[in-house]
C-alpha cells in the first residue's frame, strides 16, 4: 500500500510502467536508486515484488515527496535509504548497479494544462520538457557502477527525439523496453490548439485514432 | 477471413476488459457510472473490438461518445459488422 499526497506526484500509468520494466531486466541482487522517488512507488513496488534482497535508495528534490516515501517505506516494511536533494547531490559518492530514473519530463505547457501537476507540484523541465532528463542523461554513468544501467522513461508529451539523441550521445546502448499509448486526460481536450502547435513545433508528439488524441509512454534502458 | 462476431463475443470482449460478468455488463447503460471506467478502459474496449472486427470501428464516426453495450451492439448490427 502506498500512501499519496496532494503536494506529491500521484504515480500514474507511466509510473506502473517503469514498475514492470524494473522487473523484467532485474536478474540479480543490487543497487538500486529511485531518482525523483515522489511517493517511492516505483522503487517500494519493485522491493516488493522481486526476490532478490536489493539495497533501496530514494531521492527526490521535494522534502515532503522524501518524507511520505519513507512513511510508506516503513508502512511496508522495507528497509531503505532516501535522501533530498536536487538529481544526483544526495548521492555524490555513491555507485548503482540500477538507476530508475523518474523525474518530470513533458513540455511546460502541457504540464500546465494537464491534471498532473497541481497543487504546487513542480514540472520545470523546460518548453520541450527534455531539460531535466537530459540533465540526468549527460552525469548519470558517474553513478553506474560497472555493467550498472539506467532505466527511463519518455513521455511523448515532450520532445523525444532530442531525449533519444542525448542518450544515444552518452550511453553505448539505450533500447526500448515497454511502449503503450495512453488516451490524453480529456480536460485536457479544450486545449487542442496549443497541443496542435507544440506538435506543429516538434515539441511534443502525440497521434489521433478513433476521435482520441494518445500519447505514448515509453521506458528505455542505457548502459 | 474471421467470420463475424456474434453478440455474445462482442459483449465478453467488453466484459473482459472491464473485468465483470457479461451478464452484469449487459445491463449498465452508461459506463461512465463505474468505477472501473477511465478513458484507458474505453481505449481498450475500442481497439479489442477494432482488432476482432478487422480495423472497421475505427471509421466509424463518434465511436468514441458511445458508453455502453446495448449501444454498441446496436451500432454494429447497423453496420452489418456481427453476425
Amino acid at each position: 500500500m502506498i500512501k499519496q499526497e496532494k503536494k506529491v506526484f500521484t504515480p500514474n500509468a507511466t509510473t506502473k510502467l517503469l514498475v514492470d520494466s524494473t522487473l523484467k531486466i532485474l536478474k540479480k541482487k543490487s543497487d538500486i536508486l529511485d531518482l525523483g522517488c515522489g511517493t517511492g512507488y516505483v522503487g517500494l513496488s519493485v522491493a516488493k515484488k522481486i526476490k532478490f534482497k536489493n539495497n533501496y535508495y530514494f531521492s527526490d528534490l521535494s522534502k515532503k515527496a522524501v518524507e511520505l516515501c519513507k512513511k510508506n517505506a516503513k508502512k511496508n516494511r522495507i528497509k531503505i535509504y532516501a535522501k533530498v536533494g536536487s538529481m544526483y547531490n544526495p548521492w555524490e559518492e555513491k555507485k548503482f548497479d540500477l538507476i530508475i530514473e523518474s523525474i518530470s519530463a513533458i513540455a511546460k505547457k502541457v504540464a500546465v494544462i494537464s491534471p498532473w501537476y497541481k497543487n504546487g507540484i513542480p514540472c520545470d523541465c523546460g518548453e520541450d520538457g527534455t531539460e531535466l532528463v537530459n540533465d540526468v542523461l549527460k552525469v548519470t554513468k558517474k553513478y553506474l557502477k560497472k555493467n550498472g544501467k539506467l532505466i527511463f522513461p519518455i513521455v511523448t508529451l515532450s520532445n523525444k527525439q532530442k531525449i533519444l539523441k542525448t542518450a544515444n550521445k552518452y550511453f553505448k546502448n539505450v533500447k526500448l523496453i515497454i511502449s503503450k499509448d495512453w488516451p490524453l486526460p480529456k480536460s485536457m481536450y479544450s486545449k487542442k490548439k496549443l497541443l496542435e502547435r507544440l506538435k506543429k513545433k516538434g515539441l511534443i508528439s502525440y497521434k489521433t485514432k478513433y476521435g482520441l488524441i494518445l500519447y505514448s509512454s515509453e521506458i528505455y534502458i542505457a548502459y | 477471413m474471421k467470420k463475424k462476431p456474434s453478440k455474445e463475443e462482442i459483449i465478453k470482449i467488453v466484459a473482459k476488459i472491464l473485468k465483470m460478468s457479461p451478464q452484469k455488463i449487459e445491463k449498465i447503460d452508461n459506463y461512465e457510472k463505474m468505477d472501473n471506467w477511465d478513458s484507458l478502459a474505453q481505449l481498450d474496449i475500442i481497439s479489442a473490438l477494432d482488432k476482432r472486427l478487422n480495423g472497421k470501428i475505427g471509421k466509424i464516426k463518434n465511436i468514441t461518445e458511445i458508453k455502453s453495450v446495448k449501444k454498441i451492439l446496436s451500432l454494429l448490427k447497423k453496420k452489418s459488422l456481427i453476425a
